[in-house]
Parts: C-alpha cells; structure tokens; sequence
C-alpha cells in the first residue's frame, strides 16, 4: 500500500463507522428504502475498494445495483444484502486499523516468505507484512517452491501453512528449507492443529489471527536465535 | 506540451485527494478539484476553461446530470466534454449518461493507477 493512502484508509475507516451506524439504525426501524440508505451504499460501492476494502466495496456494490434498477426492490433480498454490507464493515471495524508502517515496534526490514494457498489469506498476510516494512515473497504452495529452492533469494523468516494441497506440507518445506539454510526461521499457521511433536521449537500463529499478531509474532520468532526457531 | 486541464467535481474529499494524485502523477495534466456541482459551476464562470470536466454523478443538491445540463447553458462551455463517474456500470445507464451528453463514463471505484490513461482513452475514443 502506498504511504500516502494510510490517513485516507484511517478517513474511510471513521466514514465507513458512521455509515454503520446509519444502515443499523434503518435496519432496525425497517426503513431500508430510504434516501440516505441509497446514498450511502452508493458512496461505499463507488469508493470502498479504492481504499483497500474490497469486500465492502463488494458488498455495497451489490445493493447499488439493486437500487439502480429504479423499482422499489424487494424487501426481503434489500434486508439480506444490508445485513451482509453491515457485517462486511462491522468486521472490518473489528479487526481494526493496518499497522502504520512507523510502527517499528513489530516490523522489521527483513524479507518474509509466506507460503499460503489461500489467495486471500496470503494477500491479507502480504500487505500486513509489507505495511510494517517487510520486504515480501510469496508462494500459493510448497511442492514448486521445493523444486526452485536453490533460486530463492535470501530470506530470514519462513511464514508457512501447515495444510496445503500438494505433495509438501508445511513441515515438510520448513525441514528442507532448513537444512540449505539453517539461519531461516520460520513460522507455522493452521486453523487447525499446530506443527507435530517431531518439529520442536516451531513457532505456530492459530488462525484466524489478527493483522497485529501476525506482525507482533513474525517479529518475535525473528528476534530470536535461528536455533530456537525450529527443531 | 501545454499539460490537460482537467476539473474533477466529486462532493467526497478523500476521492478528489485520490483522482489529484493519480492525475498530477501523470506530468501531464494540471488538475483543478470542486466540491460540488455549484462550485464547478462557478469555477466555469470564473473562467477556468477546463479540456476535460469529470463528473460524479450522485452529489447532494445539485446531481452529475444536473451539473452537465447547467453548464451546457454557460457560454464557452457548450462542447467542453464531459466525463461521468460512477459506481453504476450497468449498460443501461451507461447509454442514459452518453444520452444526457457526456463523452464517456468512468466507473468507480477507478483503478488511480490508470486513471489519467482512462481521460485520455475516453478524449480519444471521443474523436478529442
């Protein structure tokens, strides 16, 4: 993200709390055809993702389109679109602000490699990382990543699913990756179980976790001796 | 090269701040930014002579389409083309905005990458 755009993401992020307020209040007194309701979600539909809120943008999109058809929409589909634009934003509020990149406390200027199969976790991961100062790689898996080892340009930290599709796990490509370069440390995330017992000393992120505890733990196992950092 | 002028009119602050960097990043285009159909209307009067005016189309008071059909009546602004911006992309209001005299529409969110490409694709496209 560039620099510039943080005080503008901050200013949608109170935008976008008051609007929350609004489409409540109309959920809750049923009046969801409303003028203000109509503007609001156009504003949100037309400006969401330019600041980085995809979602949101998606899901006000959605029910601009609705209202564009210029009929009165139908009540019960109106009522589920809002609903899921409040949550969509609501979950937003919830995780709260990006870390801003003078937040050295929990960045670094090391490189990252984030392995991740799920497109939308591994970009999450990557702005997180990057906003805090990281140089980032990425990779959706480890069974090409294995092959190209030798390729990869230095990295301090390995930030691995354990579960992915393929021939190798995340256990798999930190025990290779550790034996050519025993300097990396690495860390594990699930959403499920954590690494096995074989794996001592593996640090493990359960998911789902927080953009800050993502940051705060990627500087921690960084901060600590590569020896420590895996079996 | 004499740089494109061009008036963005959108009632939000933070999309004028947005659409000004993505303009001024370009090096060729000197970028004039109105708050509000009545405040471009008056910058129009006051003789800004924009090449190009991006509209929003929903502000408060005084609308896009609202906006176009004023400043057609303004002397000297008969032909200044107009772009519409906004977050309905579907075919049909697309050609009621073509319709209503605008050269071509940008649908928001816009990618402020390619956002003064699109102005000028848009001026092309429209023989400008």
């Amino acid at each position: 993200m560039n620099p510039s755009m943080e005080p503008l993401r901050g200013r949608f992020r109170e935008r976008a709390s008051r609007d929350l307020d609004l489409l409540r209040r109309h959920l809750a007194a049923d009046d969801l055809g409303a003028a203000a309701v109509e503007t609001t979600v156009h504003k949100l539909a037309g400006s969401a993702a330019l600041f980085g809120f995809a979602e949101i943008g998606e899901a006000a999109g959605d029910i601009d389109r609705v209202f564009s058809v210029g009929r009165r929409p139908d009540r019960e589909m109106l009522e589920t679109l809002i609903a899921r634009l409040v949550a969509a934003v609501a979950a937003e509020m919830e995780r709260g602000p990006e870390l801003e990149p003078s937040g050295r406390s929990s960045g670094g200027a090391e490189t990252i490699l984030i392995v991740e199969d799920d497109d939308l976790l591994r970009a999450q991961a990557e702005r997180t990382l990057r906003g805090v100062g990281y140089q980032v790689i990425c990779a959706a898996g480890g069974d090409e990543l294995l092959t190209e080892l030798d390729a990869l340009p230095p990295v301090q930290l390995l930030f691995t699913d354990l579960m992915m599709p393929g021939a190798v796990s995340g256990e798999m490509l930190a025990r290779e990756i550790r034996r050519r370069r025993p300097e990396v440390r690495v860390l594990f995330t699930s959403g499920r179980a954590g690494p096995g017992g074989d794996v001592p000393g593996g640090h493990f992120l359960a998911k789902p976790y927080r953009r800050d505890a993502l940051a705060a733990m990627v500087r921690k196992v960084l901060d600590q001796p590569a020896d420590d950092a895996i079996g | 090269m004499t740089p494109l002028h061009v008036l963005h009119v959108d009632d939000e602050p933070d999309i004028r701040e947005v659409a000004a960097m993505s303009l001024e990043l370009d090096g060729a285009m000197s970028l004039t930014s109105a708050a509000s159909g009545a405040e471009a209307l008056d910058l129009l009067e006051a003789g800004c002579r924009p090449d190009v005016i991006l509209l929003d189309v929903m502000m408060p008071v005084l609308d896009g389409p609202g906006t176009l059909a004023r400043l057609r009546k303004l002397p000297d602004y008969e032909a200044t083309p107009v772009i519409f911006m906004t977050a309905r992309a579907q075919s049909s209001e697309l050609d009621r905005y073509i319709g209503l005299g605008a050269i071509g529409v940008i649908v928001k969110p816009f990618d402020p990458m390619s956002l003064a490409a699109s102005v000028r694709d848009t001026l092309a496209g429209a023989g400008g």
